[in-house]
């Protein structure tokens, strides 16, 4: 080996364990990069696999009254292009646990078995295989649906019992949502159960309703026009399906937001490896300048320092993509359980990780690099005559009282002042990357409790056929009711702006009664059109702009008169007589119920789901428990994120600390001769941490509002509207955990001071 | 009366698989208030011999005893509280810390050892005064020449007042003028204050304060000329 190499070999081998530390700060940040590209792309996979593996439907059929087997069976064998297909009875129904009453559907299949159609896959137990038998969809364990248990259930008046021999999972419940037409995916208790289809019918007297097909995409068109030959109420594409459709807005979220958390840490990562080798190579100035002397060529000189960031490069990029794995596996197992706890499948994606290396090692050469072409384009007397920046601010030089020591921590906190700047910037900025999540998790979360808030009713009520209004007040005409709002609801198209969307529309006149909206711009003119936000956004639409509903073959031009915040639907609000010409004026769908007492909601949800003519009953609570138990997961996640980022503050930070620590090993010595006991000297150190913690963590604060506010608006686009507030409790919090990581991070230099050879380092360095 | 008592002292330093012996049964009695100069080639151990009697050092066999101390039976903090009280170094380099004043740099020794604040900072202003730096007590190092850093670091010995001064090349780099003037201050307070001075230096026109020159050849002291 080279004498330079060797020299750059024996400097890493001295530097022992710091090399560790140094790799740290470039594997955090390769982590955290790779993970955010490669979880976007797993995101993808994980659903097409899901989805390709469970052979799921592409066209689910609804018909609008029961029908003979026979009878459907002739109807598709004579269709051409499907691949398979299954005939089921599809039944709304209650279920009973614990005197508690729980939405539920119950779906009669012939064989549960089936590979090539909607596929099962067991979680736990087996699936059934005789009358008396059945499996429910995985996730109602806590409500007693669950392997071993008998279910109990109520549908068209027909009490059923079944036997539980196993928990499923399937595409098509992915998300058994008690809540409406929500555009986020909301989990709650609803139930699932999949029976025999010969005793569902026994016990029911009904037909098929129901019917699935895998088909040939080219002949898609065809095979609808040919099922009109059965009474078809209703045809959703697997595209259109609402866990297609769910995981897509999932995937499309965790896409989109992934990538920007690696720019973040990637930035972050530039940053504070740049530091930490600058200083390494500038402290070798000297060294440096020996070499000209000896007559090295600049770029043997950079070749040598090269192969330095080489090395460091690979121990850092070596962890780099362990913690990107560890952080990637992590990461996804908790969010796909936010999703629908699919199956999380890695595909062999290897850009992610190229992107990460050429990260890892692109920085640290840069870092190394430029320093030492900054010192080789000296001449070699200022090589030689460079010293590290030893200028001392005069702060304290009026400080009395205060021990030498003490002085000394001040002081080498500023002896460097734009070092230090530079350490409180990027050590500040790391904090305040942490902080942001707190920022977004408490804006997010808030903003999510004011807009359930916002809710008046306690029950909605939808019904199985569009009734006249008289019908539906005397229908609900109950004594615990504080009002009772009927209202036409209808799913069509919105164009406008830039396009097209899917839409709901409700109808009714005293919709304001049932919601305190919160505008965003315009006036509550139900007379023109109210719609969201959200699908303002997505439309890019404002107050006064024409638009165009379409409901069926109905039609409806009007222009919006407001536009109002509400995280959960894309609607649009009219009164009766406007929305006349989509439905009729004196035809509801349903109805909104605020009680008088909402304690009773449940009790007197039971007892209208049993009323003729109800399809079913949504109860404000459930939606406000299931938004909670999905932000509880969501905001989970955002807390991960803030961990992780103040343990890349903290490695930032005590690599930039030890590297100080290492300049000044000569002070320590001398300070030891003196007889300064070491706990002076590691107080002197731990004055200056606490300095540099303080200003971090300080800085950390604007820092997590502005990222916080970044966030919000990056995820406006991607996830939802949320107003960024900066609640006193997130600047604490921010403020003390950036603290305390970074005075943590004094660990490192506290070691390195006690485990300092003393005897050696004046042999080396004091004595010459 | 016997300050410092060395009996049979061996050291030596491994590098590696090469074991270097650098001192080999060296004998020294210095007496109380004694000024003695060690000479010797480079790689003698002279530096070795003042580490040792420092306590930065710790010897391989050997008696080794200073003020009644006998250092290699001493625990830690035991040792750092001996040289804190007993010993003062003067470095050839200064070692001054950077981010103190000058005067700050001659408290920093005097910190523990003197309880009064007002007594510490007079002391220091005193020593600092007669190495000729009364006038640059608020300065940084890196605002004084390197003959002044010298005599900051010489000052910062000399005003702990301790019972033995251990001083490597102090005066290498002052001007001859300066030279004799510290030295004569160093004469002053081995009078007044019986404080003892063991001095590694070439300089040769040092011996002519000395009581004793010392040689340090093959590990060992021999008497000088």
């Amino acid at each position: 080996m080279k004498p330079i190499s060797k020299s750059v070999v024996r400097k890493l081998r001295k530097m022992k364990w710091r090399v560790l530390v140094i790799s740290l700060v470039v594997s955090l940040s390769m982590g955290m990069f790779v993970t955010g590209l490669y979880s976007a792309l797993i995101f993808d996979h994980s659903m097409d696999t899901y989805i390709e593996e469970t052979n799921f439907p592409d066209i689910f059929v609804t018909l609008s009254e029961p029908v003979n087997i026979s009878e459907a069976e002739e109807v598709i064998s004579g269709i051409d292009g499907i691949d398979s297909h299954q005939i089921r009875l599809k039944l709304d129904s209650t279920y009973h646990h614990d005197g508690e009453d729980y939405p539920a559907v119950i779906i009669g299949v012939r064989n549960p078995g089936r590979e090539d159609i909607n596929k099962f896959l067991v979680k736990d137990g087996k699936l059934f295989s005789g009358p008396g038998e059945g499996v429910v969809v995985a996730g109602m364990e806590g409500i007693g649906a669950k392997r071993d248990g008998i279910v109990s259930f109520t549908t068209l008046g027909v009490s059923i019992n079944v036997t539980v021999t196993g928990t499923v999972q399937t595409a098509e419940y992915i998300f058994a949502s008690p809540v409406k037409d929500s555009s986020l995916p909301l989990p709650g208790n609803f139930v699932v159960l999949y029976m025999d289809l010969g005793e569902l019918q026994n016990r029911t007297g009904v037909g098929i309703n129901d019917v699935i097909l895998k088909v040939d995409n080219g002949k898609r068109d065809a095979i609808v026009n040919s099922l009109g030959a059965l009474p078809v109420s209703k045809i959703v594409f697997q595209e259109d399906h609402p866990s297609v459709v769910f995981m897509e807005i999932g995937a499309g979220k965790m896409r989109n937001m992934f990538p920007l958390f690696s720019v973040v840490f990637m930035v972050v990562g530039i940053i504070s490896i740049f530091m930490t080798f600058y200083r390494i190579v500038m402290n070798d100035s000297r060294y440096i300048g020996v070499l000209m002397a000896l007559g090295y060529s600049r770029s043997r000189i950079i070749m040598a320092y090269m192969n330095f960031g080489f090395v460091l490069g690979t121990i850092g990029s070596v962890f780099g993509l362990i913690l990107a794995l560890l952080f990637t596996a992590g990461i996804m197992s908790y969010t796909m359980s936010m999703i629908g706890d699919i199956r999380v499948a890695y595909p062999l994606a290897p850009m992610p990780f190229i992107w990460g290396l050429i990260f890892s090692f692109g920085s640290v050469l840069l870092s190394v690099g430029i320093p030492v072409l900054m010192i080789t384009g000296k001449t070699v007397r200022q090589a030689l005559d460079h010293k590290p920046r030893t200028k001392i601010l005069t702060v304290g030089r009026t400080l009395s009282g205060i021990s030498k020591t003490n002085l000394m921590g001040i002081r080498n906190t500023f002896r460097n002042p734009g070092r230090t700047a530079l350490t409180v910037l990027v050590v500040g900025m790391s904090i305040g990357i942490s902080g942001s999540w707190i920022v977004v998790s408490e804006s997010a979360w808030g903003f999510m409790q004011d807009q359930i808030e916002q809710d008046t009713w306690d029950l909605r009520v939808d019904l199985t056929r569009p009734l006249p209004d008289e019908n539906v007040s005397m229908m609900f005409d109950i004594e615990e009711a504080e009002y009772v709002v009927p209202f036409a609801y209808l799913a069509g198209q919105i164009s406008g702006g830039s396009g097209s969307e899917n839409t709901f529309v409700l109808a009714s006149d005293d919709v304001l009664r049932t919601r305190d909206f919160e505008l965003e711009s315009g006036k509550l003119d139900i007379k023109t059109s109210v719609i969201t936000n959200k699908l303002a956004d997505e439309l890019g639409l404002s107050t006064g702009d024409s638009i165009m509903i379409t409901v069926g073959a109905n039609v409806l031009e009007t222009t919006i008169g407001g536009i109002v915040y509400d995280i959960l639907m894309q609607a649009v609000y009219l009164d009766r007589e406007t929305a006349s010409p989509l439905v009729r004026e004196d035809i509801s769908t349903g109805a909104f119920i605020k009680l008088t007492d909402k304690d009773d909601a449940r009790e007197i949800a039971g007892e209208l789901k049993e009323v003729d003519g109800v399809s079913g009953v949504t109860i404000q609570d459930d939606i406000i428990e299931s938004m909670d138990a999905t932000f509880g997961s969501a905001m989970g996640m955002l807390y991960f994120f803030f961990i992780i980022c103040l343990v890349i503050a903290m490695v930032v930070a005590a690599s930039a600390i030890i590297i100080s620590t290492m300049e000044r090993d000569l002070e320590f010595a001398t300070l030891e001769t003196l007889g300064i006991p070491r706990w002076k000297v590691i107080g002197s150190m731990l004055i200056e941490i606490a300095i540099i913690g303080f200003f971090s963590a300080l800085f950390g604060v604007p820092f997590a509002y502005l990222f916080g506010k970044l966030f919000a608006v990056v995820m406006q686009d991607i996830l939802y509207y949320f107003p960024v507030f900066f609640a006193f409790s997130a600047m604490v919090m921010t403020f003390v955990f950036g603290f305390l990581f970074i005075f943590g991070s004094s660990i490192f230099p506290i070691r390195y001071t006690l485990k300092m050879d003393v005897e050696k380092t004046i042999r080396e360095r004091i004595t010459g | 009366m016997t300050l410092v008592r060395i009996g049979d002292l061996h050291k030596s330093y491994t590098t590696g698989d090469e074991i270097t012996h650098v001192l080999r049964g060296m004998d020294l009695d210095l007496k109380k208030g004694e000024m003695v100069m060690v000479m010797g080639p480079s790689g003698s151990g002279k530096t070795t011999l003042l580490n040792l009697l420092g306590g930065i050092d710790g010897p391989d066999s050997g008696a080794l005893v200073v003020d009644g101390y006998s250092l290699p039976a001493l625990a830690k903090k035991e040792l750092n509280r001996f040289r804190r009280e007993k010993v003062g170094f003067i470095f050839q380099f200064y070692n001054l810390i950077p981010t103190l004043t000058a005067i700050e740099n001659v408290e920093l020794g005097l910190e523990s050892l003197v309880s009064s604040r007002k007594e510490m900072k007079e002391r220091a202003r005193k020593y600092l005064a007669m190495v000729g730096l009364g006038d640059k007590a608020r300065n940084y190092p890196q605002e004084l020449s390197g003959g002044e850093q010298q005599r900051v670091a010489i000052a910062r010995a000399l005003a702990k007042e301790p019972v033995l001064i251990l001083a490597d090349e102090p005066t290498g780099n002052l001007d001859e003028e300066r030279e004799e003037s510290i030295m004569k201050i160093m004469k002053e307070l081995q009078h007044e204050l019986g404080m003892t001075f063991l001095i590694v230096s070439h300089n040769t026109r040092l011996r002519q304060y000395m009581d004793r020159t010392m040689i340090l050849r093959h590990g060992k002291l021999h008497e000088g000329s």
